[in-house]
């Protein structure tokens, strides 16, 4: 899975460039999270709105990516659809993230 | 084994490009057409999660076949996936909670078990057979 990576101001966000975050690509998702984080600024904002299929493969690779993180880096999520936020609640790691509504939300907080 | 794969609606190999190459097909597919979108997530979801199992903890990266039909009611949410792997879900994983904490695996099963009104699972004559019912999470 390729991952798109652009700054707004001191935001990094990261953009998955396929629709499914399944079994399939969770180990390449993750290489490629591991490559951005470690490019990335302090606050970093996963944009998953055009992510509409997510299985617990997918989601264990989101979880695992939080160990790339820097000292002093965050990892936020946002834009979830609405099938992929069932699974965040259905497995309570919605408690384990800030999410955002939408990235104009992400931009507009402060980390 | 002829005659049950002769059965099965589909069959498919046991490896991840071919669950999501099914689940990709089942989403467009006559079977689920009759269904909510929230229905429909869910369906597709659970039978990620049954294929997914089989695939990793079933066959172990072996090469194998899973068939996976509509069940008896053909209501779009209840669905039977069969497979000859030599290694079935291990009964415990019917009881499997979800992890209190944040972890990289283990929400398969509880995911499954979340999203069903009946699940099943039986060894048959060599055969794994999962039968499932989904019932849709409302957000």
């Amino acid at each position: 899975m390729e991952l798109s990576v652009t700054s707004e101001g001191a935001v990094t966000i990261v953009r998955p460039a396929g629709a499914r975050l399944d079994a399939m690509a969770a180990v390449m998702f993750k290489d490629a999270m591991k490559s951005a984080l470690e490019a990335g600024q302090a606050r970093v904002v996963l944009d998953m709105s055009a992510v509409g299929f997510l299985d617990s493969s997918g989601l264990g690779a989101v979880v695992a990516v939080q160990r790339f993180l820097r000292q002093g880096q965050v990892l936020e999520l946002a834009g979830l659809t609405t099938a992929v936020e069932r699974v965040f609640r259905l497995t309570r790691m919605d408690r384990m993230f800030t999410i955002h509504a939408g990235l104009g939300d992400a931009l507009r907080a402060t980390a | 084994m002829r005659c049950v794969r002769r059965r099965e609606r589909h069959v498919i190999a046991a490896d991840p490009g071919a669950v999501r190459a099914l689940l990709t097909a089942l989403a467009e597919g006559p079977e689920l057409a009759g269904l909510s979108e929230e229905e429909r997530d869910c369906t597709l979801l659970v039978l990620a999660e049954v294929l997914n199992n089989v695939v990793e903890h079933g066959y172990g990266g072996d090469p194998g076949w899973i068939g996976v039909s509509p069940g008896l009611q053909r209501s779009g949410r209840d669905w039977r996936i069969v497979d000859r792997a030599l290694h079935p879900p291990p009964s415990a994983c019917l009881g499997a909670a979800m992890p209190e904490v944040a972890a990289e695996g283990g929400f398969g099963w509880p995911l499954i078990r979340a999203l069903t009104d009946r699940l099943e699972l039986r060894r048959r004559g060599g055969f794994n057979v999962v039968t499932v019912q989904v019932r849709p999470a409302r957000l």
